[in-house]
């Protein structure tokens, strides 16, 4: 890559975070009105932010983006659906699992589930919980990709999936503790992240590409929501069945 | 805080985080295609790129967003809790806080930032990126500050979410098709690796600032929120369009029957827009609006 686009690059994310720095200096100033505390690591914090953003953007554009529309496209061409699905199912599962925010929101669920009571307190049991729980969203993003890449190969509409989807997560969610509906919704929402959601949607432009009678912007997406979605019934359905516990 | 420990144990995480689906695309990589990717060595810088791009900006992070956000947070907080629920000096700051730091947080989202410049090369340049990231930016703004409210008077969750759904299905199964997708995916991108510590650290907060509220139980929900109103706003964007599109269509043609009374159609110097160009053929820029049509509604 050369200087003079690392250059633009930098110019457009200085763009992109040239906002919040100002929210955060008009709140500390108007609001809070006391001079921030350690603000020299902070302005080294936000250089690193702007260096990050730009590496991690053009690595997206430059590696999983060809990667992830390569492979689909050379599966699709393969013409096997049971070897394409069990890819998604892969796929979703490799890149959800290791997640540092969903490990971190999993950490939390199992301390919320430790102070309801619902598991004992101990860190065995706390660690435990949080690895099923990792398991069980990285396992349901598998079955969302999986759900998502079946829809694309078909030809049906995301909408109905989705929509389908969110209705049946609001009728659980009636049905469950408030606790764990909360738990339950967010591990679907923080388990979407920076490396998974570019691979989906790779996967899902790719194919809409290679496939005839398929846009990709119409097609290729919907994938994401699907997977969003799926942790969100199995942490729901799997409260259900194991009740509140004594709360 | 030692940084280079930090930055150590950061690469640690995302090395992990980024293994797995290494191993799998490999994997498939070898056993399908059975050749190195087109570009190999510009895949290998690229992920050189990722791992470090994602490294610094975790640290980064770590060390001056998040942080900020979450005293700014509890100190707005502690506000509403010495002022007392007066409106203007006490809520209505948190809530300022809460929208703008989501709009602009969205705004540094890598994901969204790759995706949507992903979709304006799709969509051949139709699709503004930077129109699109300020709508979802406007939408998890949203989502943030109903998720304050509901930490601030302890609104159930369900509640919210329910109303979100019910909002969100008639919309996304009525709305032109080929904006439903994306718009459905947009609260995915959103909530990525700036937004969801970010809501985090924020909702923990102020849960903990505000007497009688749980932090475990008040805590969770923000992130669900951010998630689905993004779909929202895109959705009623995408409808509020499509409405637009159809009167423009109806005035043309009812100015072309006039321009056919009046004189031959074929002197028509503006084009019909979206009625003949088929909608999988991309517009290189948006149809010119004929100026006659601007004076029909300065009249009106």
């Amino acid at each position: 890559m050369n200087p003079r686009a690392i250059a633009r690059l930098l110019r457009q994310n200085l763009r992109d975070l040239l906002p919040i720095i100002l929210v955060i200096a008009f709140f500390q100033w108007v609001v809070v009105g006391v001079p921030m505390a350690d603000a020299g690591m902070r302005m080294v914090g936000l250089v690193m932010v702007l260096l990050g953003l730009t590496f991690f953007v053009s690595g997206l554009e430059s590696s999983i983006f060809p990667i992830g529309e390569g492979l689909a496209d050379a599966l699709a061409r393969r013409g096997s659906v049971a070897l394409l699905l069990s890819f998604a199912f892969l796929l979703g599962f490799g890149s959800t699992f290791a997640e540092p925010a969903l490990a971190a929101v999993a950490d939390q669920a199992a301390e919320a589930a430790a102070t309801s009571g619902i598991i004992g307190h101990v860190p065995e049991t706390l660690s435990q919980y949080s690895l099923m729980l990792r398991l069980a969203s990285a396992a349901a993003i598998g079955v969302g990709v999986t759900i998502g890449v079946l829809r694309i190969v078909k030809g049906w509409p995301a909408a109905w999936f989705v929509v389908a989807g969110y209705a049946l997560v609001a009728l659980l969610s009636l049905a469950g503790t408030d606790t764990f509906v909360g738990i339950a919704m967010d591990a679907g929402a923080a388990a979407t992240s920076a490396t998974n959601v570019p691979l989906m949607t790779a996967l899902g432009v790719g194919l809409a590409t290679i496939m005839r009678g398929r846009s990709p912007l119409v097609d290729g997406f919907g994938v994401v929501a699907l997977a969003s979605i799926m942790p969100m019934l199995t942490i729901l359905t799997a409260a259900l069945f194991m009740g509140s516990g004594p709360a | 805080m030692n940084v280079a420990l930090q930055i150590a144990s950061t690469t640690l995480t995302t090395v992990r985080d980024i293994a797995p689906i290494a191993v799998v695309l490999i994997v498939f990589q070898i056993a399908i295609v059975r050749r190195p990717p087109a570009n190999f060595r510009r895949v290998l810088i690229g992920i050189g790129h990722l791992v470090i791009g994602l490294t610094l900006f975790r640290v980064g992070l770590e060390m001056s967003i998040i942080p900020i956000g979450k005293e700014m947070a509890a100190q707005l907080a502690g506000t509403v809790l010495n002022r007392g629920d007066g409106f203007f000096r006490g809520v209505l700051p948190l809530c300022a806080f809460a929208a703008l730091l989501g709009f602009t947080a969205t705004l540094i989202e890598p994901s969204l930032i790759a995706i949507a410049d992903r979709v304006r090369d799709l969509s051949g340049g139709t699709l503004n990126a930077w129109h699109l990231r300020l709508m979802v930016a406007a939408g998890l703004a949203g989502g943030l500050l109903l998720g304050t409210l509901r930490v601030l008077y302890g609104i159930p969750l369900e509640l919210l979410a329910l109303g979100l759904i019910l909002l969100i299905a008639p919309m996304a199964l009525t709305a032109p098709r080929q904006f439903v997708p994306l718009a459905l995916d947009s609260g995915g991108v959103a909530t990525s690796v700036v937004v969801v510590p970010l809501i985090a650290a924020f909702g923990l907060a102020v849960a903990e600032t505000l007497p009688g509220r749980d932090p475990v139980k008040d805590g969770f929900g923000l992130i669900v929120l951010a998630l689905l109103m993004p779909a929202l706003t895109l959705l009623i964007y995408a409808h509020i369009t499509e409405r637009l599109r159809r009167l423009q269509q109806q005035r043309n043609e009812r100015m072309e029957g006039r321009s056919q009374c009046s004189s031959s159609s074929s002197s028509r110097w503006w084009k019909t827009p979206g009625s003949k160009t088929s909608s999988r053929q991309p517009e290189t820029q948006a149809p010119p609006e004929p100026p006659s049509s601007r004076a029909d509604v300065e009249k009106d």
